[in-house]
């Protein structure tokens, strides 16, 4: 799949689940201004990433341009980098978030961040197998 | 990794972009590879290497062979 039917396919993402967010938001009760912001927010940038990919469809040269910038070997190092990064840095923040909730007493956060902990490490350590196997 | 990236593309007298077109990837990575900020691929520098018709090594100088 090129990388224009994938971004436009993201920004159908976005668009379809910043609706949701904010007609459920509107139609439940209680303080649910974090989720029209969170909808809202969703919504906004799928509007700029839909006006952008709008401009890039109507030169092939642009969309050429777009398909390098997307799947040229520099971005994606760049990418599998940060989100190596990225990762290693939200365990580490999850697992000091973890150790403050426990000294809280909160067991529902503890449980639910204990889980998410033990899934992301997992999935990390499967999918480096998975991926040492094939290549 | 030294290389003669912009002493060629120059002499050739083409600039960034379209050396980028020609290689398909974005000008930014041909900003760094001049620069050496970045090394490329087998393939990307086959690509150029074809490019210039010259071969790997006299575009892309391994460190050891400088010495």
């Amino acid at each position: 799949m090129n990388s224009v039917k994938r971004s436009l396919i993201y920004v159908a993402g976005l668009l379809t689940l910043g609706t949701i967010l904010i007609v459920f938001s509107v139609k439940s009760e209680g303080d649910n201004t974090y989720l029209t912001g969170l909808g809202g927010g969703m919504l906004g940038a799928g509007i700029v990433k839909l006006i952008q990919m709008v401009g890039i469809m109507k030169n092939p040269e642009q969309i050429k341009r777009y398909n390098n910038m997307q799947t040229e070997e520099r971005a994606v190092f760049i990418a599998n980098k940060a989100g190596n990064i990225a990762f290693s840095v939200s365990v580490v923040a999850e697992l000091a978030a973890l150790i403050y909730f426990s000294a809280k007493k909160n067991s529902d956060i503890q449980d639910f961040l204990t889980w998410m902990l033990c899934v992301q490490c997992a999935l990390k350590v499967i999918l480096y197998r998975v991926y040492n196997y094939k290549y | 990794m030294k290389n003669r990236l912009a002493e060629l593309r120059k002499a050739k007298g083409i600039r960034q972009d379209e050396l980028a077109d020609i290689v398909s990837v974005s000008r930014q990575t041909i900003i760094s590879l001049e620069s050496g900020r970045y090394n490329p691929s087998l393939i990307l520098a086959y690509k150029i290497a074809r490019y210039f018709e010259l071969p790997v090594e006299q575009i892309f100088i391994f460190e050891e062979d400088t010495e």
